[in-house]
């Protein structure tokens, strides 16, 4: 499968599970049959990934493993243009860069957390520096245009290169959430 | 279902006779997904100074640091996460801290297995009062992002206007709003 602003099965690829799509309107004598995504677990997250198709699910636990534990209801990162064609139980969180799906790794996790919990994308950053890529956190920052939540968690201490945009939390405020959420579990 | 952390505070309070309401983000997920895992929980004033004490004693936690309207302890049959005892009159503005936790008790909790919940409000309120509102700030949108309705920021208002501290919490709330505002939050906001 690859993405093109919705889902086309090339020649020669297996069908996804017919209960895990929906066919939108056909187009009569069109070559290739467009199906949208039906998303209803973490099983199907797999298929799809498995299938190629850019999609990441982000769970509480990938966030624990990394230092920073927490609770939340799993988002379901999926490129924007195929944000709109998902059917989901889960929350949907669309990305810019679908490169960014493939093969997550801390840099990917930090943006992603940058979306919708800044605090978090922080914690986890600091709590996993040796092994984050200032280079790459930069890359993902600027691609996803995310310089000002960036900024605002001040994660130029960890990718001197993003622009700083906007304004900065307090560092004594951002100390006193960190140490208010101690890792308990080893980063990875 | 109560969360083990607040299970196991709740063991050490009430063994000893501690009156308390669970506020912070352990409060906030009985209405929205995401929490931490440290547990907030605040005592009546008259009872902080006694109820540190008292924890001093207790084998189960250990004392980690307190200043004069707070104090840190760790929870060591819940891997050490932290508990916090707060002071009331931290919030209470013009009144008392005594009111400020009937005001929790009355109208601003919700019992939960026989804990009490502070209300996503009371628990915003208490936020934007502290010194690190700002960062408090990022919680509360996190928390809205989750499905809290921010329909709920008004309720705050009230809160702040009874105990007469509309003055701080208005700015506070102002900047909060401005950040929902955003188009990339509110995108998310309709999405959850």
């Amino acid at each position: 499968m690859r993405l093109e602003a919705g889902l086309f099965r090339e020649p020669g690829e297996r069908a996804l599970p017919s209960e895990m799509v929906v066919r939108p309107n056909r187009s009569r004598g069109r070559p290739r049959a467009e199906f949208h995504p039906r998303v209803r677990s973490v099983e199907d997250v797999e298929l799809l990934r498995r299938h190629r198709v850019p999609a990441l699910l982000i769970t509480s636990e990938w966030v624990t493993q990394h230092g920073y534990p927490v609770h939340f209801q799993p988002w379901l990162a999926v490129p924007e243009e195929l944000a709109g064609k998902v059917t989901s139980d889960f929350r949907i969180l669309p990305v810019k860069d679908e490169d960014a799906l493939t093969a997550p790794g801390i840099a990917e996790l930090v943006t992603l957390l940058l979306r919708f919990d800044p605090l978090a994308a922080r914690v986890v950053a600091k709590r996993n520096r040796s092994n984050l890529d200032p280079h790459e956190l930069y890359r993902r920052v600027r691609n996803e245009g995310l310089e000002r939540a960036a900024t605002k968690v001040r994660l130029q201490e960890f990718a001197p290169a993003i622009p700083k945009t906007g304004e900065s939390l307090p560092r004594e405020e951002l100390r006193w959430i960190e140490k208010n959420n101690p890792a308990t579990e080893a980063p990875s | 279902m109560t969360d083990i952390e607040v299970a196991a505070a709740d063991a050490v309070l009430k063994r000893h006779g501690i009156r308390y309401v669970v506020v912070g983000g352990q409060a906030v997920a009985r209405t929205a997904a995401t929490t931490t895992h440290d547990v907030d929980v605040m005592v009546t004033t008259d009872d902080f100074a006694k109820s540190v004490a008292s924890l001093r004693t207790e084998k189960e936690v250990a004392a980690d640091w307190a200043e004069a309207n707070l104090a840190r302890f760790r929870i060591l049959s819940a891997g050490g996460v932290p508990l916090d005892l707060l002071d009331a009159t931290i919030f209470a503005g013009t009144k008392t801290g005594q009111e400020f936790f009937e005001f929790l008790l009355e109208g601003a909790s919700k019992d939960d297995h026989g804990i009490l919940y502070a209300t996503p409000e009371a628990v915003w309120y208490t936020r934007l009062l502290t010194k690190r509102w700002k960062a408090y700030a990022e919680k509360i949108i996190t928390n809205v992002i989750d499905g809290i309705t921010a329909d709920r920021l008004r309720e705050v208002e009230k809160i702040a206007a009874r105990f007469g501290t509309e003055s701080i919490v208005a700015t506070r709330l102002a900047y909060v709003r401005d950040e929902l505002a955003r188009p990339d939050i509110r995108s998310l906001i309709r999405s959850s």
